[in-house]
């Protein structure tokens, strides 16, 4: 039998719970005034992972720019995310489909794109990158299916879209991007839209980020041509990684590949399209895909 | 001063300027190569040469004004062309254009690659009516002063491919337009001071433009050499060589952000890497080991597999070999001897020189041996079998990718190239192939579709107790042996599955449940296997060339004569991919086909667009001869280079080097050509009859020459100077035979409506700049003998029309 636990007066009650909300309101102002909060040298989360129960989403971000071309981005995620009319299979994962309605995709395409922010395509950021389609967005960021306290670990941030959606999944982001100018302007964009969780590095991905390994998802933007065994390391027992293969403004399959208890791999094809190759009389039966 | 500039002045101008504009064009397309893809060089170069076209269009506008002002005129054009030559194409370099397609960027990329493409057209517009103009002043002298043209080409195609081995691409067309200004100098109107005046002026153009803007060539920025680059301006990697030459441009850079290992499993770490990139693509890494011992990250690769089934110390073939992994790989299976079959000898001075220290001694290995030859040629002509043939050629994920290779011809890869390869083979040995997965598979269908077809042209009934297919998440291994694999064999292959954690697709006997594991690819609803395994069933089977012809890329095997192994384009299945991807099925389509028949096209249209105006123009004020003129050399243009490029194909096979098959032809046809010109003023060059008994003999000569050509493997034994000797001798009486139909045509309208010229100038100039993506379309599409039968056909049809020429008897001139 639990001891009772003391009852303390309203007033005490009423007092506490002020000096509370104010103690961490001058956090909250506080962490938002330091800068460069998102790099390796200044982490802006704990060490350590909030636990959450499974299935609990984050506190959603709002990020300011997800106030502007609110119309344009609804409609992008219901047409080819939620609601595709073409073959693609939709994407289920609400704290996904709410992710990338938040996510200002506009943001992380240079200007001189940005009318096309919102096209169901990849566009290049420059470099010789591309960011990514939304929907392939959004399906990796299913495929890895993480908990709020999971740990992600994603290899060429690119433009930091990605990473973006991933910071609404979880507050453990971590990305590697090794062209300077790139995580440069990821880093800027990332940090004026609030993606505070999100930690940026400079430096060569194949290593991963040993420092805050075991992560239990990766995901892989840059191949070079096999998976980088210190990322298999880094990888938690039952973590996933996610490999999409193909050229530039191509993603022609996403690669799902998962760590076994012996340490052995098994992989899985994610085409995410219905489409099977075989025309004439024979094409008949649905792609067995995702 | 000379209104006409004298014949002597005129051949000169002529032979230069044509020089210089077939060395432009040779260098454009290695600086097009350089930026971007071999598909996208092609068709710029397509559109480029819209030029020529354009120029006879202009001449005939203007004919009355442009032969008056003849000499000045010729000054002005020979020194433009000149200055254009690197000014357009430097300011090209500045257009913000995307060679990879981007579906939402199309709309705004159009103006773009417009403009690209009309900076680039006008050097050959310019230098093209400069031709032109010569042609129609010169008179009586048009036979010998068309053979300058052809003569001075050829010396620009031989020329260009010597230069590129010293001039770095971003260079080359300075060095052309220096060539056009020195045959501005033959015929420069006005006084000395003033010519000199006019040079200095260009000169000084050149040199401005120069200075603010020096030379470059701009990488496509989704090449591997561009993000090397990005890594070499962070002092991530350093270059440590570069090769110039025709081929490519080589180059080496090493750094420890490089991991460019391909089908690599999941293992140690690798150790530092050179890569080895050839015009911005990666085409191999050098481990930087000194020793077999230290190289035993190769052990990871889906190769080893092979030699868990190769006999003890085999005797290994590597063709196609570049940076040295295999050969780690076979010495530390105790490989008794290795024969590294590369045909660019730079390699090899790459390894050999600048990277000796950085594992390129691997070459030098002592069982090692170094043969500079096409793969296709070692091949056929090696008098040893070896126990392991391994394409190593076949194993760039980038081939077949997006159509970056769909216009590359590939004679190992044909049925008759893999027959070669099984038939060097020992009884047990293994033929192994390693390809990357694409999603819908593609590369390894085809693959295996002539692998069956190879193996049925050896006698094997059952091809399926011949073939085993592996893979991983990546790529496939595909490995062939001439006669079954034992049942031994099998359980062997269960066990390097096993313990390699490489998943079956294919081997005789295999059971349901060993399928689609440990990574589990999509295929059929029914079964539990991929589209690998079905496709392998179906083609072991009866239903082979149904499954074939209704797969949704063409995976026909290639032929010697349809050798374009990574073109997977299949028109009929362009709206199912609509359906399926939206807007970026362009991606998912293979492209190189889209953009030669693209090519093919807008060539056609611009062509149309450009005469058919003034063509109804003649026919409305009543002038004649206009038709028969264009259909004459219209036909003589297409005749011409269908048939210098079927020659190509094949010489390509007969010589053994792409390079020295390419100088051969073009030089070869171009100077011979040029000598029939010369010979042909001393025909009764208005009499039709002569005409078309050349043209006869021609057509005769070409289908001997051709159907002889099949069976190019009686040059077996000829050394590479025989080969050539061969090919000049083939190239000779045809390419003799050639020059005459041309200056004969011009001749004819000389004496009877000299107004013409241009007109045939013109329509030649089209025909020529269409034979190119026709020729190919028609080579991809049916087969190289297909197009020698349109070329011959075309040369037929100009015999029939010849007697349409205006000729003197014609009193009024209304041209």
């Amino acid at each position: 039998m639990n001891p009772p636990v003391p009852s303390l007066g309203f007033g005490k009650t009423l007092a506490a719970g002020i000096g509370l909300a104010l103690l961490a309101a001058a956090a909250m102002v506080t962490a938002k005034a330091l800068p460069g909060q998102t790099t390796e040298e200044a982490p802006a989360v704990p060490q350590t992972p909030q636990k959450a129960t499974p299935q609990a989403q984050r506190p959603a971000l709002e990020p300011p720019a997800a106030r502007q071309r609110i119309a344009e981005r609804l409609e992008m995620v219901r047409r080819t995310i939620t609601h595709p009319d073409d073959r693609r299979t939709p994407v289920r994962d609400e704290a996904v489909v709410e992710a990338i309605k938040t996510a200002p995709r506009h943001v992380f395409v240079p200007r001189e794109r940005r009318s096309l922010a919102y096209r169901d395509s990849p566009l290049s950021i420059g470099y010789g990158q591309t960011i990514s389609q939304p929907y392939i967005v959004a399906l990796m960021s299913e495929l890895l299916d993480l908990d709020p306290s999971d740990k992600v670990l994603e290899i060429g941030t690119g433009s930091g879209y990605q990473a973006a959606v991933l910071g609404s999944l979880t507050p453990n982001v971590y990305t590697v991007e090794i062209i300077k100018p790139l995580y440069e302007r990821a880093q800027r964009d990332l940090l004026s839209q609030g993606y505070d969780d999100v930690h940026c590095l400079n430096a060569d991905g194949y290593y991963g980020w040993a420092e805050h390994a075991p992560f239990d998802a990766i995901i892989v933007t840059c191949a070079a041509g096999h998976l980088p065994p210190p990322l298999w390391e880094q990888l938690a027992v039952g973590g996933r990684i996610v490999i999409p293969i193909g050229g530039p403004y191509q993603v022609q399959r996403l690669v799902v590949l998962r760590k076994l208890p012996d340490g052995s791999r098994r992989s899985e094809a994610i085409i995410g399209v219905r489409f099977v190759p075989m025309t004439g009389a024979v094409e008949r039966t649905p792609e067995n895909g995702r | 001063m000379r209104a006409t500039p004298s014949a002597g002045g005129l051949i000169w101008l002529v032979t230069l300027l044509a020089a210089s504009l077939l060395g432009f064009e040779v260098s454009l397309m290695r600086v097009l190569l350089v930026a971007g893809w071999h598909h996208f060089a092609f068709v710029v170069i397509s559109v480029a040469l819209l030029g020529f076209g354009a120029s006879g269009t202009a001449l005939y506008l203007t004919r009355r004004w442009v032969v008056r002002h003849a000499a000045i005129v010729l000054t002005f054009l020979s020194l433009a062309t000149a200055a254009t030559m690197p000014i357009c194409t430097g300011l090209a370099q500045h257009v913000p254009i995307e060679m990879t397609i981007a579906p939402a960027l199309l709309g705004g990329l159009i103006g773009r690659w417009l403009l690209y493409w009309a900076l680039l057209t006008v050097p050959f517009f310019l230098g093209a009516a400069a031709l032109g103009l010569a042609l129609m002043v010169c008179g009586g002298r048009v036979a010998v002063v068309y053979a300058g043209n052809l003569l001075g080409s050829a010396a620009g195609a031989l020329a260009a491919p010597l230069l590129m081995t010293v001039v770095s691409p971003a260079w080359l067309p300075l060095v052309m337009g220096c060539g056009a200004a020195l045959a501005a100098a033959g015929v420069a109107a006005g006084s000395p001071a003033r010519r000199s005046a006019a040079i200095a002026a260009c000169a000084a153009a050149v040199g401005l433009f120069l200075w603010l803007d020096p030379p470059h060539v701009r990488l496509d920025a989704f090449k591997r050499g561009a993000q090397i680059q990005r890594l070499a301006a962070q002092d991530a990697v350093e270059r440590v060589g570069r090769v110039l030459g025709p081929r490519s441009v080589l180059e080496a850079y090493r750094g420890r952000v490089l991991h460019d290992i391909p089908f690599l499993g999941v293992g140690q770490d690798p150790p530092a890497i050179s890569v080895l990139l050839a015009d911005g693509h990666w085409v191999g890494s050098v481990l930087e080991v000194q020793s077999a011992d230290e190289a035993g990250i190769v052990d990871g690769m889906l190769m080893a597999s092979v030699y868990d089934l190769a006999p003890q110390g085999p005797r290994v073939a590597l063709l196609g070999e570049t940076g040295g992994l295999n050969i780690w790989l076979a010495a530390r299976h105790a490989a008794r001897a290795i024969d590294v079959v590369q045909p660019d000898r730079r390699l090899t001075v790459l390894l050999r020189g600048p990277l000796r220290n950085l594992g390129g001694a691997v070459l030098d290995l002592p069982n090692v041996r170094v043969w500079p030859a096409e793969p296709r040629h070692f091949i056929e002509h090696t008098h040893d079998s070896f126990d392991v043939i391994q394409l190593v050629m076949t194993e760039s994920s980038a081939a077949g990718s997006g159509g970056i290779g769909g216009l590359a011809q590939d004679y190992l890869l044909t049925i008759e190239g893999l027959t070669a390869c099984l038939g060097r083979l020992e009884a047990h040995g293994l033929l192994a192939v390693g390809r990357a997965i694409q999603s819908p598979p593609r590369d390894n269908l085809k693959l295996l579709a002539t692998v069956v077809e190879a193996l049925r042209s050896l006698g094997v009934v059952d091809a399926s107790r011949h073939v085993v297919i592996l893979r991983d998440y990546l790529a496939v291994l595909t490995l062939v042996k001439p006669t079954p694999f034992s049942d031994a064999q099998i359980q062997r292959v269960r066990a390097i599955c096993r313990d390699r954690q490489l998943t079956p697709v294919w081997f005789s006997g295999i059971q349901a449940q060993e399928l689609n594991q440990p990574d589990a690819l999509p295929g059929p609803t029914e079964g539990p296997g991929d589209w690998l395994n079905h496709a392998a069933v179906q083609l072991f089977g009866p239903a082979a060339d149904r499954f074939i012809d209704e797969w949704a890329f063409d995976i026909r095997p290639p032929t010697d004569t349809r050798p374009f192994f990574s073109d997977f384009c299949r028109l009929s299945s362009i709206e199912a991919m609509r359906a399926a991807y939206g807007d970026l099925w362009l991606t998912r389509t293979e492209l190189a086909f889209l953009f030669v028949l693209a090519a093919a096209v807008s060539v056609t249209v611009a062509a149309v667009a450009m005469i058919l105006p003034l063509a109804l123009i003649r026919v409305a004020q009543g002038r004649r001869g206009g038709w028969a003129t264009a259909a004459y050399f219209g036909c003589l243009g297409l005749g011409y280079l269908l048939l210098e490029m079927t020659f190509l194909a094949h010489l390509t096979v007969l010589i053994g080097d792409s390079v020295l098959a390419a100088a051969v032809t073009i030089g070869g046809f171009l100077f011979f050509s040029g000598l029939g010109s010369l010979v042909s003023r001393f025909l009764g060059r208005r009499r039709a009859q002569n005409v078309r008994w050349i043209i006869l003999c021609l057509v005769v000569g070409a289908l001997v020459e051709t159907i002889g050509l099949r069976h190019w493997e009686v040059a077996a034994g000829l050394p590479v100077a025989g080969r050539l000797a061969l090919g000049l001798g083939l190239i000779a009486p045809l390419a003799f035979a050639m020059g005459f139909p041309m200056p004969m045509g011009l001749a004819r309208l000389a004496g009877g409506m000299p107004g013409l010229i241009a007109w045939a100038w013109g329509a030649n100039g089209f025909a020529s700049v269409l034979a190119a993506p026709l020729a190919m379309v028609l080579a991809m599409t049916w087969g190289y003998h297909i197009t020698t039968a349109f070329a011959l056909a075309a040369y037929l049809a100009a015999g029939v029309v010849f007697g349409l020429l205006p000729q003197a008897s014609w009193t009024t001139d209304r041209s």
